[in-house]
């Protein structure tokens, strides 16, 4: 993780919905900048309606900004890409090929000139690495919804993307299968070192998996309006990472977060859409200041700017 | 009490057997020749001068008894060939399939790709609706003087018929299957650069299959109706002319005999697709 040079760059992304009933068009994101490193776990989170999923569309390609610029590995982002591998919310797998077809499709598309031997061989590496083993032959109604997120990661693994991109990948799952996915996943990503840019609601989630959770105030004109840095030491463990001084210092200030600060942040531009910088709240600060109470950071002052951030 | 725990299956098919058993009773009982009133009544040398003796009043529509020896008599030698009036019904028969087949190929051939391009683009969608529209609700035996004076050959207008009726259910349900692809499998097929080519063969067909295939079944069933009547119009061959030559020879038992077997053709044709159908078809 050096900060030199950053590996996915957004600058000054914005977008603008015309108005559904014929009136003024709505913002519902401007001025977002933020940088990603290589092999960085990025977490975003912010109430419904903030534009994350408009953003990681617009990272995927699969959207464009009305302003601004992504670059990826210093080439800009105009189009969908093989570099970047995304699991959808609603895993979209496709009902018609089996877990094998599935995950091999996305192999064909990225290899087309290997056999069918290679093109299996590998894909069944990523259905073992999913633990899916046994059930490549069956069909996506076949599998609880657990089993077929796990071909959506599979099959986004498979392609070896530069980045991955998670929309809300657990959200439609119950707790305990959430648990299990999320404990593999954070293995398979220690295992490939992958840049990861997910969206969540949740909030253990986040800090369970996350380098750095992006926290985004509520909409329109939503923005980045913090950046939090995940302190807690690797390799982690679900049941102990509540034990370090760090873990509740971050989790009341993402839980504050959500709960008042999201709102307030527009309020205290002097225009809606004037411009502003995230602040950055480190755990490191505040456990070596005040470790019980002060874990709420006032908005203007940012705090040490652990990472370098693109001014608006 | 063994009786009482049937099957559903067993049940449906006991019911089917009684209801069988009673359209041949009153099929019977409303065909029987009344020979014994006749006999005690008429003197013998009047009926014989009306026209036949003792039979003479049993009408030319078939008891049942009568009906299915005609039908094993035709079933057991289907394919002779006495001349254009006196054919096998599996001739006649043939002759009918291969002109469907013909028609509704070639109307797939049209439908199914033209169907793609209107189901992927709006401005295409939205530019041939109102033909669609127009030419859709048009009885495909309206073409046939067309066809005729254009293609003068008989034959070759009823293909044209068969064309025509099998085009419609097939663009539509292929413009509609293409066009309500879910957002997230084309998603998909764009971050893996998937190229068109593909993508419409892998990811568009197979999504759109299922309301494809139901699409051809509608059109299939509806060509084999419209074969019919437009075989009775241009004559010649096929089972819609034997219906009509056997009409014109007042034999009812042949009429009958040839709308059971349309009915049977009709029914395996429409198994087919539906076959097929359970094939393509996929759970979400």
């Amino acid at each position: 993780m050096s900060t030199s040079h950053p590996f996915l760059q957004v600058e000054n992304l914005a977008r603008v919905y015309p108005s559904p009933t014929g009136g003024d068009p709505v913002t519902v994101f401007d001025h977002v900048n933020f940088r990603i490193h290589k092999g960085e776990f990025v977490c975003v989170t912010g109430h419904s309606g903030c534009g994350k999923s408009t953003i990681l569309n617009i990272l995927a390609g699969l959207d464009a900004a009305t302003i601004g610029n992504v670059f990826m590995d210093g080439r800009e982002v105009a189009g969908p890409s093989l570099d970047r591998g995304v699991i959808f919310q609603s895993h979209a797998l496709m009902p018609w090929l089996t877990v094998l077809e599935n995950v091999s499709f996305a192999v064909k598309s990225r290899w087309p000139s290997r056999t069918k031997t290679q093109i299996r061989d590998h894909a069944m590496r990523y259905i073992e690495l999913v633990g899916l083993k046994g059930a490549e032959h069956k069909k996506p109604s076949q599998l609880s919804g657990g089993m077929k997120q796990r071909v959506g990661i599979a099959r986004a693994f498979s392609i070896e993307p530069k980045m991955l991109l998670m929309d809300e990948p657990f959200g439609a799952l119950d707790a305990l299968t959430r648990g299990v996915i999320q404990d593999e996943l954070l293995k398979i990503c220690a295992e490939t070192q992958q840049t990861v840019f997910m969206i969540t609601h949740d909030v253990d989630e986040a800090i369970l998996l996350s380098d750095k959770i992006m926290l985004m105030s509520n909409g329109p004109h939503a923005r980045i309006a913090e950046i939090v840095n995940n302190t807690l030491p690797r390799p982690r463990e679900r049941s102990a990472i509540h034990k370090h001084a760090h873990y509740y210092p971050i989790r009341t200030h993402l839980v504050d977060f959500l709960v008042s600060r999201s709102k307030l942040f527009g309020g205290q531009r002097d225009a809606p859409d004037a411009p502003s910088s995230p602040s950055v709240f480190d755990p490191e600060d505040m456990v070596e200041a005040a470790p019980a109470e002060a874990t709420v950071v006032p908005l203007p002052q940012a705090g040490k700017p652990h990472i370098h951030l693109v001014n608006a | 009490m063994k009786r009482m725990t049937l099957t559903l299956g067993q049940k449906s098919a006991l019911l089917s057997l009684a209801l069988f058993v009673v359209f041949l009773l009153v099929w019977q009982l409303a065909t029987q020749p009344e020979t014994q009133g006749l006999a005690a009544d008429v003197d013998p040398e009047y009926a014989a001068l009306m026209g036949g003796g003792t039979a003479s009043s049993a009408s030319s529509f078939p008891t049942p008894v009568q009906m299915a020896q005609t039908v094993w008599e035709r079933l057991s030698d289907p394919f002779y060939d006495n001349g254009p009036n006196d054919k096998g019904i599996g001739i006649q028969l043939a002759y009918s399939i291969a002109r469907v087949l013909a028609g509704f190929f070639l109307a797939a051939a049209v439908a199914i790709p033209l169907g793609f391009v209107i189901g992927n683009s709006r401005v295409f969608y939205q530019a041939l609706d109102p033909y669609v529209q127009l030419l859709k609700p048009i009885s495909p035996l309206a073409w046939m003087p067309l066809a005729l004076y254009t293609i003068k050959d008989a034959s070759a207008s009823s293909i044209f018929v068969i064309f025509i009726c099998s085009l419609w259910p097939m663009l539509i349900n292929t413009a509609h299957g293409v066009a309500n692809v879910k957002k997230e499998w084309l998603d998909v097929s764009r971050t893996l650069e998937v190229n068109p080519f593909r993508k419409a063969f892998r990811v568009i067909l197979p999504a759109a299959a299922p309301t494809i295939l139901a699409g051809m079944r509608i059109s299939m069933g509806i060509a084999w109706l419209v074969i019919v009547a437009a075989e009775m119009l241009v004559g010649g061959t096929g089972i819609g002319y034997f219906v009509w030559n056997e009409w014109n020879n007042l034999s009812i038992t042949n009429v009958l005999f040839a709308i059971f077997m349309i009915g049977v053709v009709g029914m395996v044709l429409d198994s087919l697709f539906g076959l097929l159908g359970r094939r393509v078809a996929y759970q979400e």
